[in-house]
């Protein structure tokens, strides 16, 4: 996990809206805990998004000490996926269909052939194996912003996805245009609205 | 009373894609300044050396007609490092990634830094503190979360300033008028002697 060891890779984000009832323990946890992960390990679902604990992603109690320290807030997203391709589920479906045409001597109608290829679909991501991705998140109510320790347009739009799901607070990516706009004075902001690309040099 | 502008307002991912340049520009700035002198004087007094290293990724155009440019600083001799930057720049070519070193009264980072985010990756507190070492107590884990994110949030406040230091230059008419012609002059000379 990058905040705690290793080097550290992160996303910013600005939080530009406060809960209404205020940033209490009360509306972080409730809303953890109706957005937490649920462990599909023994199921054929494909894919399960949520909330896990900053220090152990097995767990979703959320009691305040798991996601408090100090002045600043952590959690971590948890997905676990199964992945099955077409190349395999097509491979199990030929075999299963010869299988029943050898057995009713004749060849399945479309209802039936639908039928058989959501069964076997249900058995197979049960069979296949989990991947999971966890990426964390550090919330500092102090300035106003939100961390992932992630970067790449995949996770962030996971991540943008969960928190919405979960908070609904609006959140703005720190990129260089918009972090110009929080840190001008309020009479430059509207020139580097309108600056424009100049080459360093002339000619080329 | 003119309307005051807030990032609730924007859509901030559009406006992104139509200045992505504005991060290449600072990083850019920020390369040949550091190059001419790596002392930079920051709002509120604040003294920050920076220097780039190993790496540096220079790209210039978009889609299909983009021009890519890994340099890298292993000619020994000195002053003579970045020739091959030097010369991408001259012909228009932008910073888009550099690994560097800042360095403060009291801390020093390596980094990573992309253009397109100014987000920094690959983080290592060179001196200031130790957070590289968690012991598997959960309140050591705490105690190395609480220190590393506040030596994160010192970091991304330099590069701030750093950035609010190009931003109010960018945007005077100084930058037309002495620090392109500064900084032109420089890469001229460089390229010239290379």
């Amino acid at each position: 996990m990058g905040f705690v060891k290793g080097s550290a890779t992160m996303t910013r984000y600005k939080i530009t809206e406060e809960p209404s009832e205020g940033l209490t323990d009360e509306f972080i946890a409730e809303r953890l805990l109706q957005n937490a992960f649920v462990d599909i390990e023994n199921s054929s679902e494909e894919s399960s998004l949520g909330w896990v604990e900053f220090f152990d992603h097995l767990s979703t109690g959320f009691p305040a000490e798991s996601w408090r320290f100090g002045q600043i807030i952590g959690f971590n997203l948890r997905l676990d996926e199964r992945k099955l391709s077409n190349r395999i589920l097509n491979r199990y479906y030929a075999i299963a269909e010869a299988n029943l045409t050898k057995e009713t001597g004749k060849k399945p109608n479309t209802t039936k052939r639908r039928q058989l290829k959501e069964a076997l679909r249900a058995d197979l991501l049960r069979r296949s194996l989990l991947d999971t991705k966890l990426i964390g998140l550090l919330w500092l109510p102090e300035n106003q912003e939100l961390w992932i320790d992630s970067a790449g347009d995949k996770n962030r739009a996971l991540f943008e996805e969960l928190w919405s799901r979960t908070f609904g607070l609006n959140i703005k990516l720190l990129v260089p245009v918009s972090m110009g706009l929080s840190i001008l004075a309020e009479s430059q902001k509207e020139q580097l609205l309108r600056l424009t690309s100049v080459p360093f040099f002339e000619g080329e | 009373m003119a309307k005051t502008i807030e990032l609730d307002d924007i859509d901030i991912f559009e406006l992104w894609q139509e200045k992505i340049w504005l991060g290449q520009e600072f990083l850019t700035w920020l390369w040949l300044c550091s190059e001419i002198d790596n002392n930079f004087t920051l709002k509120g007094d604040l003294a920050v050396s920076v220097w780039f290293e190993n790496t540096l990724k220079l790209e210039k155009g978009e889609g299909p007609a983009k021009q890519q440019l890994t340099c890298q600083n292993s000619n020994q001799v000195i002053g003579h490092e970045w020739i091959e930057a030097f010369t991408g720049v001259a012909r228009n070519k932008q910073v888009s990634a550099g690994k560097l070193h800042l360095r403060t009264e009291d801390k020093e980072w390596s980094l990573t830094l992309p253009a397109d985010t100014l987000t920094p990756k690959s983080v290592k507190l060179l001196a200031g503190a130790d957070f590289t070492n968690s012991g598997e107590d959960k309140a050591d884990q705490i105690g190395s979360l609480l220190d590393k994110t506040a030596v994160l949030i010192e970091l991304n406040s330099v590069i701030e300033a750093l950035l609010r230091s190009f931003l109010e230059l960018r945007l005077s008419k100084e930058w037309e008028l002495v620090e392109l012609p500064r900084l032109r002059t420089w890469v001229q000379r460089w390229v010239k002697e290379g």
